[in-house]
Formats: structure tokens, sequence, C-alpha cells
């Protein structure tokens, strides 16, 4: 049982849709982990499984210097298969991630 | 720029924290953090810095997932005195910090699978204040990269305790967890997500399926408890009501509260303490302290995040006033109450109070010699801050083991804890069929920070084990081990008495609940919260297996018995029941006739009255006290100096629910467990001392009439003596406290100052 923290950093050459990056951007995990994401650049950032779908995750987005709520990924279907979750910045539609959740060993 | 460059840039960078104390640890988490960015392509290509001996490193697993490793001792800081009668003075620091740590854990998949689990976990990090250069765990290769308990705190009966205690949590490391959860909106949060990308609120529920202040919440505020101490329970004694805030950071990530910051002011408290004016009111405490607490909470108040913004707005802070820290301290110094909340640290300091004879002066009670322990206590962040390891032993040094020392040869202290980065609640709780998770297991079981590890013992030598289970949750049924011969000399920090001291048995089970034994005696236990103490006898001869000392079906810890370099030719001998010491007379049998009141309270596991519509298909239960969940309101008043009877019914089956209440122990003297009979064993004095004690769940008894529950109950006396003030009883099962089964008890002085003339 373990979690992580994705980091949301200053992205380096920063464009109005992504003024920010994930970091990892291809995050891994097991089923059963926990993840959050804590805001490290200078703008709110608010991870979403789709643009048009801000609450899909968190009710509310990650101010600068805070954290998320918790994720907490589940088993495969069927179990044993591991899955990839696409998401993406409600607010700036150019930051994507993804996450690969793995079965738990 | 060299690769050890590179660690030693990221180890500041990380934890902003004093760089002396980065262990390995750093390294190991850089590497492996490497390893997770690159892992999809070639590790030479992509690390090519990286030696056969880096690689060896990363891949094997760390120390602290392997088990049986060779038991540690756990650092230890002691109380210093001018001559050895001298009441002496205990100074240690505890600065809470987090690191990535790395522990074995049960596997999701079940089966008795483990597996090396990480993630961030806060622990007290700790010194003796006169010499820095040793910190616990820091400075211990060996506990390099995993969690542990505290370092072991031990005095003396009549020493002066001192704590400065340092909170340096950096809370982006975790999820969020706001303090205050008096007003709706600040639980913790958890979505679970499966295949299709959707998430569900798996805690606290929507809607909600508990309520604050009783869910888990502000996990990175933290207080401390001094389990098994006889203080006051107000200001900066065993005052669990604190909440003290991680400390700000300055611009290159340090902690701005450190013991630089606090030093001055803390001297001038523990001055205060030490000389018997220990401060009770905010204006007692230095001018300089109480202005600069003032700042850093307004500061907090207008500053702090709140729904995804940041504050100030318009120059006022976006918390709302039911979030705002000050304007509750503010609230409490107005009233002349202390306050609750600080941040980044907290001076901790009490004298252990001697009992003397004759003396009208003498506090009613002594603080019992024996086997205690301090943990963090912040409602809503108990269990999570257990299981991410913050407790440790305090041993209590006096007659007790004085009169035992000639008996053994080395005492071991032998830390129990669960070790988790997060709690099952939190966790996906959802199988594949939408249903309940049933995979989602307790977190295991370890000793001083290690999982199964060895223990060695001479052939005939006699160790004092000073057993604590720290545990979140887990009770810890010890059967006694094949091939060792051990005795029971204390139960909860309190000696045995001569009466219950009994040689002759020396393969004595722990159960739990406890047992009651032939003759109207009652074992020992080693619920969540309770501590005892054995003289282990090792056998002649060396042994060619290790001997485990098992809980259940599992093992806690191997002995291995070998021939070490002081040949002991006899076996050392348990003390007779003579030579066993007298109990002192504070801790005699209450007398019940002077018992005044009788209270009965009554736990239980219910449905939660607010169940789920979206996320799993269960919610858990929810757990009270006469019906209900703590509200921050006092439950129990009583006078103090007043002895009462108290009877703790379980009106629910499954689990036995620790009773435990701070500051004053209390004898068990009749227990019911219907488990086992209707009828109510009624135990013979001497009673024994509990400061925590299982109440047996409900059952239908097997001699009753097969199917009607009856309650598990125990009938206990106490003594309300020597300190007023407002503390707590709870569960021991620490998520059952964090999510209400606790209530404050408030003791009241009936002395009065006036005359009617």
């Amino acid at each position: 049982m373990s979690t992580q923290v994705i980091e949301i950093k200053p992205n380096p050459t920063p464009t109005p849709t992504q003024p920010g990056v994930f970091d990892p951007k291809a995050a891994v995990t097991n089923a059963y982990d926990t993840l959050c994401w804590h805001n490290d650049d200078s703008e709110a950032h608010w991870p979403a499984p789709n643009k048009d779908n801000p609450t899909g995750w968190f009710q509310y987005q990650i101010a600068p210097g805070d954290t998320s709520d918790t994720l907490a990924p589940g088993p495969g279907n069927p179990p044993g298969t591991p899955y990839t979750l696409d998401y993406v910045c409600a607010n700036h539609e150019d930051e994507k991630g993804t996450i690969t959740v793995n079965p738990q060993p | 720029m060299p690769e050890k460059q590179i660690v030693s840039n990221q180890a500041r960078i990380e934890d902003g924290n004093d760089p002396k104390q980065k262990s390995e640890v750093s390294r190991r988490e850089f590497l492996q953090k490497s390893m997770m960015v690159t892992s999809s392509l070639a590790l030479t290509a992509m690390l090519p810095s990286l030696s056969k001996a880096d690689l060896a490193e990363v891949l094997a697993p760390p120390a602290t997932c392997q088990p049986g490793q060779t038991l540690m001792e756990v650092m230890e800081i002691s109380a210093k005195r001018p001559n050895p009668t001298s009441p002496g003075t205990l100074q240690a620091v505890l600065k809470i910090i987090n690191e990535n740590k790395q522990y074995l854990a049960a596997s999701a998949a079940g089966g008795g699978k483990t597996t090396c689990a990480s993630g961030q976990m806060r622990y007290f990090s700790g010194y003796d204040k006169a010499d820095p250069s040793h910190v616990w765990p820091n400075s211990y290769p060996e506990m390099a990269g995993g969690p542990a308990p505290g370092p072991t705190l031990r005095c003396k009966v009549g020493d002066t305790v001192q704590i400065t205690l340092l909170n340096h949590v950096k809370v982006s490391d975790f999820g969020k967890s706001l303090d205050v959860a008096e007003t709706g909106g600040t639980c913790d949060v958890s979505m679970s997500v499966g295949p299709g990308g959707t998430a569900v609120n798996t805690y606290p529920g929507n809607p909600s399926f508990e309520m604050p202040p009783d869910c888990f919440h502000g996990s990175s505020s933290t207080n401390l408890h001094f389990h098994g101490t006889h203080v006051s329970p107000n200001s900066v004694e065993d005052y669990v009501l604190a909440n003290t805030r991680p400390s700000p950071r300055d611009s290159s990530g340090k902690p701005t509260v450190d013991e630089k910051y606090v030093e001055a002011d803390f001297a001038e408290i523990f001055k205060m303490c030490s000389e018997g004016h220990t401060p009770q009111l905010w204006k007692d405490l230095p001018k300089n302290w109480q202005d600069k607490q003032e700042d850093l909470l307004k500061k907090y108040d207008l500053t702090a995040p709140w729904q995804g913004v940041n504050g100030p707005v318009d120059g006022k802070p976006v918390l709302p006033l039911s979030q705002q820290l000050w304007p509750k301290n503010q609230a409490a110094i107005d009233s002349c109450t202390w306050p609750q909340y600080y941040i980044g640290a907290y001076p901790n300091c009490f004298t252990l109070p001697v009992w003397k004879k004759d003396d009208p002066k003498s506090p009613k009670m002594g603080q019992a010699p024996g086997t205690h322990w301090y943990h963090s206590h912040k409602h809503g962040s108990t269990a999570l801050n257990l299981a991410n390891g913050m407790a440790g032993a305090l041993i209590i040094e006096g007659e007790y083991d004085e009169k035992l020392k000639p008996f053994f040869t080395k005492q071991v202290v032998l830390v129990i804890q669960q070790f988790g980065t997060q709690l099952n609640l939190m966790r996906n709780g959802i199988n594949d069929q939408g249903q309940a998770n049933k995979n989602i297991s307790s977190d295991l079981v370890f000793v001083n920070g290690q999982y199964t590890p060895v223990l060695e013992m001479n052939p005939n030598e006699m160790q004092l084990w000073r057993i604590i289970n720290a545990c979140h949750r887990a009770q810890i049924p010890l059967s006694a081990p094949a091939g060792l011969k051990w005795v029971q000399t204390a139960q909860d920090g309190v000696q045995l008495h001569q009466d219950n001291y009994n040689p002759a048995v020396t393969n004595a089970s722990i159960g739990i609940p406890a047992a009651t034994l032939p003759g109207g005696k009652i074992g020992g236990s080693l619920a969540a919260g309770n501590r005892v103490d054995f003289l282990v006898q090792a056998p002649s001869t060396p042994t060619s297996q290790p001997i485990p000392v098992n809980f259940g079906t599992k093992t806690l810890f191997t002995v291995v018995v070998k021939q070490g370099s002081k040949v002991i030719r006899d076996p050392m001998p348990f003390p007779t029941t003579a030579e066993f010491p007298v109990m002192p007379p504070f801790l005699d049998n209450i007398d019940p006739n002077k018992v005044t009141v009788r209270r009965a309270l009554h736990f239980a596991s219910n449905p939660p009255k607010n169940r789920s519509t979206q996320g799993p298909s269960f919610a858990p239960p929810t757990h009270t006290i006469d019906g209900k969940q703590f509200d921050n309101t006092i439950d129990q008043s009583m006078v103090l100096g007043a002895t009462e009877e108290w009877t703790l019914y379980n009106d629910s089956p499954g689990a036995a629910h620790p009773f435990h209440i701070h500051i004053n122990p209390f004898q068990v003297f009749e227990v019911l467990n219907p488990a086992v009979s209707k009828n109510p064993v009624k135990l013979e004095p001497p009673y024994v001392w509990f400061d925590d004690f299982a109440i047996p769940p409900a059952a239908v008894p097997p001699d009753g009439d097969g199917k009607t529950q009856v309650s598990g109950y125990f009938k206990m006396r106490t003594r309300f003596v020597d300190f007023a003030g407002v503390y707590v009883l709870h569960c021991h099962i620490l998520g059952h406290e964090d999510r209400g089964m606790m209530q404050l008890v408030q003791v009241v002085s009936n002395t009065s100052h006036m005359e009617h003339n």
C-alpha cells in the first residue's frame, strides 16, 4: 500500500493552455495505492478525467502551494488487468497526464 | 554535476530540514525516483552514472522490507541528575518530520502475501538536548528508509520532563488535510477511481456517512500524550486538546519555527515548570512567545487556502471564520482557558509526582514506575499518525525495577506498531463487483520498526521485556513461547501486587480480552494501548531453531539462544514472591466503601445514520459511547478526589473496544465475557491496575438460551485525584476514537475560598 504525490510544476515553456506540467507526466501506481497532486505552480490547476468534467475527480481546483484530496485507484476489469487513466487539467486543456494502474503485487 | 551532489541537493530540497540529518534514505529515494521516471526505458542507458553497486541497492529490497533482522535497540534519551539520588531532568527535542519510507505491507491480493510498500510518513526524530549529534533514527543506518518508533525516553519518578516538540511536517507531501472539523466540509476526502475513469467519493461518502469532528482530518497537526503518566491534563503537561500545526517555511524551504526560534521562550517555560509554577493561562506564557504565536496563527488564517483559492482575497482570509484558528484561541483566552492552537512548536513539561507517606502535601497518587509510552493524540488524525510511527516508549524507573535489577541481565524495550501510509477507509474499497473489498487487510505488525526481528539471549539468561502495544488498532494476544519461561511482572506500567505475581506459572498466555484465571485472578492484556512486562528466562542450551513469539497465528518476533561471551552457568532464577517488589501504598486496593458515584458507559458500533448513495455499496459502522459520537461537549463530570465505580459495556459483537482513560489508572474487579459464559467473573483482590482494558464484545453466551445476545462488560474502580481539568476517555482502536468513540471528562475541585459569615 503506497502513496504517491504528483507535482504540478511551472512549464519551462509556458503557453496559455499549458502553464504547468505534471511531474511525473506518466505516473505508475498499483491498485489500492493512493495518489494526490501538489501544486507547485503560481496558478491554480485542476486534475480531472476530462476538461468538461472538472469535478470528475476533485470538487475544487488546487490553489498554488496546496495539495489535492486523495485519489484511490481500484482493480482493473477483469481483475489483474492493468489499465491507464488519461487526465487533463480542467483549467488548462493542454496539460495532460496519465496514470498506469498495475495489479497489486 | 556529480551524482552524489545531485543526491545531496535533492535531500535539501525535499525536506528543508537540517542536512546533517539526511541519511541514505534520500539517496535510495533519489535512485528509486529516477527508476520510476525511466521505468519504460533501458536503465543503464538512462542512468549511465549508476554503478553496479547502485543498481544492486535499488533493485534489492531495503532492509526495512526484509524480515528477520537482528532486533534494533531504540536510542534512549535519559534524564540527567546532579548526583544519583537527586531528581533529574529529561530534556529532549522531538521533531516531527516526514520522509518517504518503505515497509512491508499486506498485499491487497490477499492470501497472506506481502509487498514492499512506500510513501511519505511522519515520524519523531529525537535527540537529547545536551547531545544533538545523536539523532534517532536518522543517525542509525540500520533504520534508514523505514518507519520506526520515536526515541525511548527514560526517567525516574520525581524527575522533570521537558520536551521541545517541533512540527516540521511538510504538508505538501500529503493529501489535503485541514485542522478544524467542527462545522462541516473539512474531513479528509478520498475519491475511488476505476478503469472507466469516473471517480466516486469513498470517504467520507456522498452524502457523507460521517460528519466533523468525527472523521479523519488535520493529520499534519499534532500534540503529545504521555500514556500512563499521572500528571496534570492541562496546559503544557498531558494536554491532548492541543493542536500544533506544522511550521511555516522560508523561501529555501527550511522550517522557520526551529529549536533556535523557540529556545529562549521555552527555557523560560521549562524553568517555570521545574520551579513548580507551570503556566496555567495564556498570560503566564512569555510575552514574546504569545506575540510570536498570535502572529503566526493570524498569518495562517489570512493565507490558508480554502476550496481551491488562496487567501487573502481583498485583504481578507478565504478561510471561513469557523475554520480560522486565532479567533478560537482568542475566545479561549477571553474565557481564561488554555488555547488549543499553535504553530510549529509546543513545550511539554511536567514533574512525575512522588507519593510520600504521612506528608500532607503528598499527592494522593504517585506516579507508578513502569513501562509507559508517548504518542500523538490529535483527534481526527491519531490513527494515521500512529500508523506512520508516531509513538515511543516512556520508561519511568523507580523501586519496582530497582528491586528486580538483580534478577535480570538486560531489559529490552519492545515497541509494537502497525505501519501504513493510508488508513483502510481512505483506500479504494470497491471490489470488482462494486462491493466492499474484503481483501483490504490491516497493516502488518512490527517490533522496534522491524518485521519479525530476532532477539538474542544467552543460555540461562534472564531478561526483562517491556512490551508496548503501540498499534493503532491491532490486538496482540501473546502465546507463551515454547522453550522460554516467562512470568508477568507488570501491567500497563504498574507492577503486579505480590499476591498476583506467580513465579510458578512460567507459560501464561495473554488473551484479548484479558482472560480470567483460576482463583479469581485476571491475566494480562495487550490490546491496543496496553503494556506488559515479563521476566523471561532462556533455556540452558543454545537452540538450533529460532523460538517464535507468536500472537494469534502470526509471529511477532523470534528468539535465538546462543552462547555469547558471557557464560551463565545456571538458570537465572525468577524472584520469589517474597523477593518481588512490594506494591507502594498508593496502589493499594481502592476501598469500595469510599465509592460515591457509579456510572455505566455503553460502547457500540452501529450502522451509520448517513449511508452513501454514491460510491461503495457499504458504509463503515459508526462508533459511539452512550449512543453518540464525540461532539466537543463534556460528557462526564466529577469532583476532584472522588472515588467512583464504572461499568463499561460493549453492546456490539465483533470488536473488543479497548477502553482508555487518561491521568488516573483503574482497578478491574469484575468481567463478563459472554463468549465464554453468561456469568461474570468476580475477581479476587488484590486487583490489577490497568489504564486500558478491552471490553469483551457482545455475544450469545454458550450457556445461555442460545439466541439472546448479551453485552460484554467490565467493572472498575478509580479515583479522580490530584488533578482537575478536562481530558478524554476513548476507545484505543484509534480509528474508532478519531471517528467519534471518545468523550470529554471534566474533573472539578469543590473547594472554595468563600466564607459565609
